[in-house]
């Protein structure tokens, strides 16, 4: 089956910054994770992807389509969220609802209204009047609302307490029980996405990375804290990335090339992340 | 198409209440006045500028890049602004003709006063829309409001210097805004379809 979401070799210049050669894709039915530093390139990635901005080279396939060939009907199965709220910040949530249900064939006023009652948001309020979760939580309830079948979310759970994070956590997961529904959330929780995704994809100054399967990540690396002594008896080819101070050293180390003699620590994402920036080596 | 010019009528309707009573205190003046043909015409101009308002509202929620992912095309988001000026101009010469009929302005005939008013109108909608889709709302109205005082002081210095202006009538000058939205037509998709956000 053709990926949901496929980038081969896009690449965008700015002034200060270049994104690319990328090359991304994500399969139908899975949720993929996008992280990196701030200034990396996920929002310009996905900006690219729902052709907000015009790549320099390569080419961006959407649900078996070029992406700048995708007309309203093929926009109906997308469900966007962005860093911002975007909703016009005047109108009551009852107004929004009145707006989308004529923008969308497939607009689902009772799963709307049924997110509406709990993230409990008021109808008669105007957006300008929400806080910065509640505003969040009124462009998840619109993405999830309309039937769509691929979902990008670019830092959808920031701003938002834990508990509704883990109620939206949930909501995604749902969404994606259907086979044809695929996820794609750039986010700086890492533990949140730990969670949720099925792929994580990293980007680091414009470029990947890497991008592998969650579980096979989790086993292929692990943390080993040791003296800078015992840092220089591990094997070269099985460290990917160092850190260390006057007194110790922790080093990221692929442990299917670890001897069985030395232990490493199972490691989460956020460590992962971390050390492979920080001056590590690429993988 | 639907559901955009309804987003615009609920955003007008939720803030520019000052702006309708200003409308109906620039016809009260107008038609009250007997002669004052500016304030019947900046009502009608005031209606007209309802595109550019809106766009105004729509910058500060950065709902058009957002726009761009919901089922809308970019050529459907421009033209709506398109409609919603003509619209709003529409009813403002509608109301101002059919108070004229009651009121009665002497100082030109209620076919002249409305092809005035829909020229203005539609010369407003023109220069403004692509200037405010190419540089923004804060850049694009200064520009535009530029562009048409320098068109106005030109014709009125011509005037003033006892340049022989031409009396084209009604149909020739109608006829030339009608190729300039045209034209302005022209120019915003083509903005537009290559904008990045």
């Amino acid at each position: 089956m053709e990926p949901i979401i496929s980038l081969e070799q896009v690449s965008k210049h700015y002034q200060n910054f270049t994104l690319g050669p990328l090359d991304l894709s994500l399969p139908a039915g899975y949720i993929m994770g996008l992280i990196g530093e701030n200034g990396a390139g996920k929002s310009t990635a996905i900006r690219l992807m729902l052709d907000l901005a015009r790549p320099d080279s390569g080419s961006i396939r959407l649900l078996g389509k070029e992406n700048r060939s995708l007309g309203p009907l093929d926009r109906e199965e997308i469900g966007v969220v962005l860093d911002e709220t975007c909703f016009p910040e005047h109108l009551t949530v009852r107004q929004l609802e009145a707006v989308l249900a004529s923008a969308y064939r497939l607009w689902q006023p009772e799963a709307f209204q049924g997110y509406l009652d709990r993230f409990q948001l008021p109808r008669e309020k105007r957006i300008r009047e929400f806080s910065r979760g509640m505003k969040r939580k009124l462009v998840i309830a619109a993405a999830l609302s309309h039937q769509a079948r691929l979902l990008i979310l670019d830092e959808a759970t920031s701003g938002l307490d834990p508990v509704v994070r883990d109620e939206i956590l949930d909501l995604l997961y749902d969404f994606t029980r259907d086979e044809r529904c695929s996820i794609l959330i750039s986010s700086h929780i890492l533990s949140d996405l730990e969670k949720l995704c099925d792929y994580i994809a990293c980007l680091h100054r414009g470029k990947l990375i890497f991008c592998e399967e969650k579980d096979a990540l989790l086993e292929r690396f692990g943390l080993v804290r040791c003296s800078a002594a015992q840092l220089e008896a591990l094997p070269a080819d099985a460290v990917a990335a160092v850190r260390q101070t006057s007194y110790a050293a922790e080093a990221l180390v692929e442990l299917s090339k670890l001897p069985p003699c030395l232990q490493a620590e199972r490691c989460d994402i956020e460590t992962i992340m971390v050390m492979l920036l920080r001056g590590g080596k690429r993988i | 198409m639907k559901a955009l010019l309804l987003k615009d009528w609920y955003l007008l309707k939720n803030t520019c209440k000052s702006l309708a009573l200003m409308v109906v205190v620039f016809f009260a003046v107008g038609f009250a006045s007997g002669e004052n043909l500016f304030f019947l015409l900046f009502g009608c101009m005031m209606l007209a500028m309802t595109p550019v308002t809106v766009m105004g509202l729509e910058e500060g929620s950065r709902w058009q890049p957002f726009a761009l992912t919901l089922p809308f095309t970019r050529r459907q988001l421009v033209l709506e602004k398109y409609l919603l000026g003509l619209i709003g101009l529409g009813i403002g010469t509608a109301v101002m003709a059919a108070l004229s009929l009651v009121f009665s302005v002497v100082i030109v005939s209620l076919p002249e006063l409305v092809a005035l008013a829909v020229m203005l109108g539609l010369v407003y909608l023109a220069v403004s829309i692509p200037c405010c889709f190419w540089l923004g709302i804060a850049k694009g109205r200064i520009i535009s409001v530029m562009l048409i005082c320098a068109a106005c002081s030109s014709i009125g210095a011509l005037a003033v210097a006892g340049a022989q202006l031409p009396q084209p009538g009604l149909f020739w000058p109608l006829a030339g805004v009608l190729l300039l939205c045209a034209g302005s037509l022209g120019i915003s998709l083509k903005i537009y379809q290559k904008k990045e956000f």
